[in-house]
C-alpha cells in the first residue's frame, strides 16, 4: 500500500436502512440542476434526513448506514458531495452499482459491515482499518472484525478514485507522457 | 473441484485463470469494447485532460451511434464532430457513424462481432442483450474510460440465479412479457431471492422454443432492476446463426452440471399472459386486463429490446390491412440498418406505411429522453422502451406503459391498450 494510511478515524453519523440514492442521499432534482458541481451539491447531502447535515461534518467523518444503502438509481451526485466533504462510508450492504460509484469517486467504503448499526451511536468516534477489516468504536470500546478490503480497490478509494488511479497508471505505463512531464 | 457457471467460465478465460468464483474481484481482458455516442466525446476529453493520448488497443474498440442518430439539437451536431475527431485521433477502425450498423446492443451480434462465449465491456447496461447469444457483456458506466486507456477494469464475479423455464409461451405472449413479469416478481419478493448484481441464467426444455429475438427481449427487460447480466445457453439454432456471421472462431460456453448457483427459480411459460408495465418504473408489470382500454396518444416499437427483425415481422402481422387509429401516432424503430433494408426487400415497409406508421432510423428512437418523437404533457404512450420512468420520453407528466411489440401494435391500431389475443390475427 506504499505510504497510504488505511486506518481512518472520525466521528460517526448514523443512518438507518434502505436509503435511496435519489431521495435520502441526494434528492435527484439537484442532480438535474447542477450534476457535477460538488460545491452546489454539498448543502443538499442527506437533507431529507438531517437538514444542514453538511454543516455537522468535518473531513474524515464516517457515514454509518444499515442495509441497502444508496438503493435505486446509481446517480453519482450524492457520492460527489460525500467525496467533497471527505467522508468515509461503512454500511451493512449496498447495491453493486452504487458501490462502484462510491469507489470511483474516491470514498473509503466497506459495504459488508454486518451488524455495525448495533455497534455505533450518532456522534461516537470510530476507527476502521480498511486493510485488515478491524473496526473499533473508540467511544464505547466495541469492536468487530470484518473482511479486509481488497488491496487494489482500497488503493483506488484512498488515492481519490478513478481519475488519480488513471494518472498513476499513465505515469507507470506511458513512457512518452512521463518524459513530457519531466 | 466444483464446476463453474457459464459466466464464471467466460470470465475465467478472459482473466487468464483456470477458475474464478462468485464474489472474487478480477481484471478480465475483453475481446471487444463497445462505447456508444453518448460517452465517446466525454471519454476523449477526460483522457486528453490526463494526457493519455492512445487507446489500449484500437482494434478491439468499437464505437457505435445509436442514441443521437439524426442530431436533433446543435449540441448533438457538435458532439458528432467531436466523435469523428476522436475516431481519427485514436485510430478506431470499428466506427459505426450515424446511419451505420444501428443499435449497438443488436448489430454486433447480427454482424458477427459478438458470438457465443465472447467477453466484452460496454458502457451501457443494456449490453446485457448479448447474453441472448451466449456472450458475457459487462456494463461499466462512466468507468469505460478506464477500459479504453488500460484495457481492463476491476469487476466482481457475479453470483448466478438459475431460472428454469417450463412449458411454452401461449399465442399472443412473447419474451418481453416474461421479462416484465420476472422484473416485477424479483423486486416484489415473490421469489424471495437476492437479485442485485446477479446473473440470471436461463435453463430448461422451454429454451428451445425461444428465438434469438425472444431471448434479446428477455435480457433487455430484466436488466433495469439491477441484475449483473442475463445468460442464455446457446442451442443449435443460435450456434448455426452465430456461425454464419462470426468474424473469428468461437467456442460456446455452458455451465457445468455441478456448477454452483446461489438460488434457483422455476417459471411456467404456459401460465403467462400478456403483461403491461404501468407508468413509473419497469418492474410495475400487471396482467394486460388491468390496463385494457386506456387511450394512447403515442406508441413505439423497436430500439434495443424489441428491434430484431422477428419483432418487426410480428408488428407487420398486426398492421397488415389495418390503420393506426386516428389520434394515435405509431413509430417503428428497426434495431439495425440491415433490418431496415430488409423491411423494404420483404414488403414490410409498405405494410407499415399503408398503416400510417412512421419508420424512424435505427437506434434508440424515442427512448433517449425524447430527443426524437417525444411525448407532450399529459400524453399516454405504450411502447417497448427500455424503461418508463417519468420524463424518459419527453414531458415529465406523460405516462409510459411498456408492453410487447404485439400488444403495442394492437393498441396503436385500436387507439387504446388492447389484448393481442383478442385481435383476431395469429401472431406467434
Amino acid at each position: 500500500m506504499g505510504n497510504l494510511n488505511t486506518v481512518l478515524r472520525g466521528r460517526c453519523h448514523k443512518f438507518g436502512h434502505d436509503l435511496y440514492t435519489d431521495v435520502q442521499v441526494m434528492p435527484y432534482k439537484y442532480g438535474a440542476l447542477f450534476p457535477f458541481d460538488a460545491e452546489k451539491l454539498v448543502p443538499h447531502l442527506f437533507e431529507e434526513v438531517t437538514p444542514d447535515f453538511h454543516q455537522r461534518t468535518q473531513a474524515g467523518d464516517f457515514i454509518v448506514a444499515g442495509r441497502n444503502f444508496a438503493q435505486g438509481k446509481s446517480h453519482v451526485q450524492g457520492f460527489l458531495a460525500m467525496a467533497a466533504l471527505k467522508l468515509n462510508l461503512l454500511c451493512e450492504s449496498m447495491p453493486y452499482k452504487s458501490y462502484r460509484g462510491v469507489i470511483s469517486r474516491g470514498i473509503a467504503v466497506h459495504r459488508r459491515c454486518e451488524g455495525i448499526s448495533e455497534l455505533v451511536n450518532d456522534g461516537d468516534i470510530i476507527e476502521m482499518d480498511y486493510a485488515t477489516g478491524r473496526f473499533l468504536n473508540v467511544t464505547t470500546g466495541a469492536t468487530a472484525q470484518y473482511a479486509p478490503v481488497q488491496k487494489d480497490l482500497l488503493e483506488t478509494m484512498l488515492l481519490g478514485g478513478t481519475g488519480p488511479m488513471l494518472e498513476r497508471w499513465r505515469d507507470a505505463n506511458l513512457n512518452d507522457v512521463a518524459q513530457t512531464d519531466a | 473441484m466444483m464446476g463453474m457457471t457459464a459466466t464464471e467460465k467466460v470470465l475465467a478465460r478472459a482473466s487468464g485463470m483456470a477458475a474464478v468464483r462468485a464474489g472474487e474481484t478480477i481484471y478480465p481482458d475483453p475481446e471487444l469494447v463497445i462505447v456508444h455516442d453518448g460517452y465517446i466525446a466525454s471519454c476523449k476529453a477526460q483522457l486528453d485532460e490526463r494526457r493519455i493520448n492512445k487507446l489500449f488497443d484500437p482494434k478491439r474498440v468499437m464505437f457505435v451511434t445509436d442514441h443521437a442518430v439524426v442530431y436533433t439539437t446543435p449540441q448533438f451536431v457538435e458532439r458528432g464532430a467531436a466523435i469523428r475527431r476522436a475516431v481519427k485521433d485514436w485510430g478506431v477502425e470499428n466506427f459505426f457513424d450515424v446511419g451505420q450498423g444501428g443499435h449497438g446492443h443488436i448489430f454486433p451480434m447480427e454482424m458477427g462481432y459478438v458470438s457465443p462465449g465472447t467477453f466484452l465491456f460496454a458502457n451501457d447496461s443494456h449490453c446485457s442483450n448479448n447474453g441472448a447469444i451466449g456472450a458475457v457483456a459487462t456494463r461499466t458506466g462512466t468507468e469505460i474510460v478506464c477500459v479504453l486507456a488500460t484495457g481492463t477494469l476491476w469487476i466482481e464475479v457475479p453470483f448466478t440465479i438459475r431460472v428454469n423455464l417450463t412449458g411454452r409461451l401461449q399465442e399472443g405472449v412473447f419474451g418481453r412479457d416474461l421479462g416484465y413479469r420476472l422484473a416485477r416478481d424479483f423486486t416484489n419478493g415473490t421469489y424471495g431471492v437476492e437479485w442485485d448484481y446477479r446473473v440470471l441464467e436461463f435453463a430448461g426444455d422451454a429454451l428451445d422454443h425461444l428465438t434469438l429475438a425472444q431471448r434479446v427481449a428477455i435480457c433487455n427487460t430484466v436488466t433495469e432492476i439491477g441484475v449483473a447480466n442475463v445468460f442464455f445457453p446457446p442451442n443449435e439454432a443460435i450456434i448455426a446463426y452465430a456461425t454464419e456471421r462470426a468474424r473469428r472462431p468461437f467456442t460456446p460456453v455452458y455451465s457445468d452440471a455441478d456448477a454452483s448457483y446461489e438460488s434457483q427459480i422455476t417459471v411456467d411459460l404456459g401460465k403467462l399472459g400478456p403483461q403491461v408495465v404501468l407508468p413509473g418504473a419497469p418492474d410495475r408489470a400487471t396482467e394486460i386486463g388491468e390496463a385494457v382500454g386506456r387511450k394512447v396518444d403515442h406508441a413505439f416499437i423497436g430500439s434495443c429490446g424489441s428491434g430484431m427483425y422477428d419483432d418487426l415481422v410480428v408488428t407487420a402481422k398486426v398492421l397488415k390491412g389495418n390503420k393506426v387509429a386516428a389520434g394515435t401516432r405509431l413509430f417503428i424503430v428497426p434495431g439495425t440498418v440491415a433490418s431496415a433494408k430488409r423491411l423494404v426487400d420483404d414488403g414490410l415497409m409498405k405494410i407499415f406505411q399503408d398503416a400510417g406508421a412512421i419508420v424512424l432510423p435505427s437506434g434508440c428512437g424515442p427512448c433517449t429522453k425524447g430527443t426524437m418523437a417525444p411525448l407532450a404533457s399529459g400524453e399516454v404512450s405504450i411502447c417497448t422502451a427500455a424503461t418508463n420512468s417519468a420524463g424518459r420520453m419527453g414531458a415529465k407528466d406523460a405516462e409510459i406503459y411498456l408492453a410487447s411489440p404485439a400488444t403495442v401494435a394492437c393498441s396503436a391500431v385500436r387507439g387504446k391498450i388492447s389484448d393481442p389475443r383478442a385481435f383476431g390475427v395469429r401472431l406467434s
